[in-house]
């Protein structure tokens, strides 16, 4: 196990108001990281930190490997223009950052074909539903062979069949050592999921694996109240 | 047809109306994908006050106009940036004081300046020396944004996915608005401080009407433009009456917006029809 990222008495203030207090953290390479907690909770912020969005008032980040990951990062939400006219593939090919005049049509064609949106290639991303365009921008987080994916909630409008298929690939990717870092409401998408759980109320008030979260004590602490954690239909 | 072509200034308006017809709807694009259309009449207003600091100090006012669009537009973009006041409100503000300054200092200036020239733009006056600062500046243009076009697209869509991406967004932001000042300052001769900005808006959102890709809405709008902007320049030679001459860049503008106005009109009936047929 390398570490990748350490995040060291985090604080952020927004407003005269504690945004997240004091929070430390270390992501590994084997990591695939889902952090809970209520709305408001910090968890958003926590990301953008890791991703170098957000510069904490103190506090500090380490990369114990010398350099910055190059992550993929999936926004929770996207504000497009009414009338935009870029389309799916076009927005997928700008996960590559790559240098002018690069074709990387194929490599976008044989993904969408895995996640099974290839018919809608060719369409304006705002002619398609919530689900699919949160489909999209997670192939794009995926598809530029980042070192290191973060995603804020990438099950939050898209049906449990695709959501199954979709952290079914995720733990697939982490499989080859790229930690995954991600937010979700859904706290039996963490829990099935994720090896690691962060659970998070501007303070950090869980951090470890998932088998030991499952004693309800962390969720009722961070949210305030019991919470159990019941299957959804379509999940194993 | 002929006759028009024999006329010298003719053929300087035509060649100085394709170099804009084609620069700036490229730069045109990524303005109104960042949802600040209005910035054009900000930033040619810019060069109406840079003029007239150059008419008013004796000093060459193109160059003073390049240089103060470009300061102006460099602070412009960094008032808007910062959370002190909305966009809007700060390009309000320029674009008004700007204007003030101009015409205050153009009063009080000892030499004789058409003012409708500035305003209106001349594009039957144009020399070579402008049309080679106008071919300079387009292949500027089109040079830069072949190497910067994937993230002026990225930015547009989204500034956090551009940073995450390890893209100096502020950098590209400037680029963009010098560009488009610089742009504006060489062809205000032609079409005017109150009629640039209609032709980096409008044949953008004619193309959107039509097209089915980013990258094409460039290509459909320098085609548009191309055509309005020819067809504008040629009847402006033939409708002018001697001693009264139609200015080119109006009529430019009148022909954009008719053809913006039937293809929404026939876009909108599209959807009406749709609608009704599904009841």
């Amino acid at each position: 196990m390398t570490k990748i990222l350490e995040l060291e008495g985090i604080n952020v203030i927004r407003d005269k108001n504690l945004v997240l207090d004091n929070v430390s953290l270390s992501i590994e390479d084997t990591d695939f990281l889902g952090l809970l907690g209520p709305s408001g909770s910090g968890k958003t912020t926590l990301l953008k930190i890791i991703c170098g969005l957000i510069t904490p008032d103190t506090g500090k980040i380490k990369f114990p490997q010398r350099t910055k990951p190059k992550i993929g990062y999936l926004p929770q939400k996207i504000p497009f223009l009414p009338n935009s006219p870029a389309t799916v593939m076009e927005i997928i090919s700008t996960g590559f950052n790559s240098k002018p005049f690069t074709d990387n049509k194929d490599k976008v064609i044989a993904i969408s074909k895995e996640m099974a949106i290839d018919h809608l290639l060719y369409q304006k991303i705002t002619e398609l539903s919530g689900g699919h365009t949160q489909l999209v921008f997670l192939i794009r987080a995926l598809i530029g062979e980042p070192d290191m994916i973060v995603l804020d909630e990438p099950s939050s409008s898209i049906d449990t069949k695709t959501q199954s298929k979709i952290f079914q690939i995720l733990t697939n990717v982490n499989a080859k050592n790229i930690p995954i870092v991600f937010t979700s409401h859904d706290t039996f998408a963490v829990t099935n999921s994720a090896n690691r759980i962060a659970c998070i109320n501007k303070k950090l008030d869980y951090h470890g694996s998932s088998k030991d979260f499952l004693s309800n004590k962390h969720l009722a602490e961070s949210y305030g109240y019991n919470v159990d954690v019941v299957s959804h239909h379509g999940h194993d | 047809m002929l006759s028009m072509l024999a006329q010298d200034y003719m053929i300087n308006a035509l060649i100085g109306s394709v170099i804009l017809s084609i620069t700036a709807p490229i730069l045109g694009m990524f303005v109104v994908s960042r949802r600040i259309s209005l910035i054009g009449d900000t930033l040619s207003h810019f060069a109406f006050a840079g003029v007239a600091i150059g008419v008013f100090t004796s000093f060459f006012p193109f160059l003073t106009a390049i240089t103060f669009s470009i300061f102006a537009s460099l602070l412009l973009l960094k008032l808007m940036q910062s959370n002190t006041l909305n966009s809007d409100a700060v390009l309000a503000v320029f674009f008004s004081s700007t204007m003030a300054i101009g015409t205050v200092l153009l009063s009080l200036s000892e030499q004789i300046v058409n003012i409708n020239e500035i305003l209106f733009g001349s594009l039957l006056w144009i020399t070579r020396t402008d049309l080679m600062y106008q071919g300079i500046v387009g292949l500027s243009i089109i040079a830069i944004t072949i190497f910067s076009y994937n993230k002026w697209f990225l930015i547009s869509i989204d500034r956090d996915l551009s940073r995450i991406n390890n893209t100096n967004v502020n950098f590209y932001d400037n680029l963009l608005l010098v560009l488009t000042s610089v742009l504006i300052v060489v062809s205000v001769r032609m079409v005017g401080v109150l009629l640039i900005s209609s032709l980096l808006v409008l044949p953008i959102l004619i193309a959107l009407q039509i097209t089915n890709n980013f990258r094409n809405t460039i290509f459909i709008a320098i085609g548009i433009s191309l055509f309005c902007s020819l067809l504008g320049v040629t009847s402006s030679y033939y409708l002018s009456t001697h001693p009264s001459i139609i200015p080119p860049g109006g009529l430019i503008v009148i022909i954009l917006s008719a053809v913006f106005a039937v293809i929404l009109l026939k876009n909108n009936l599209k959807l009406d029809n749709r609608f009704e047929s599904n009841f």
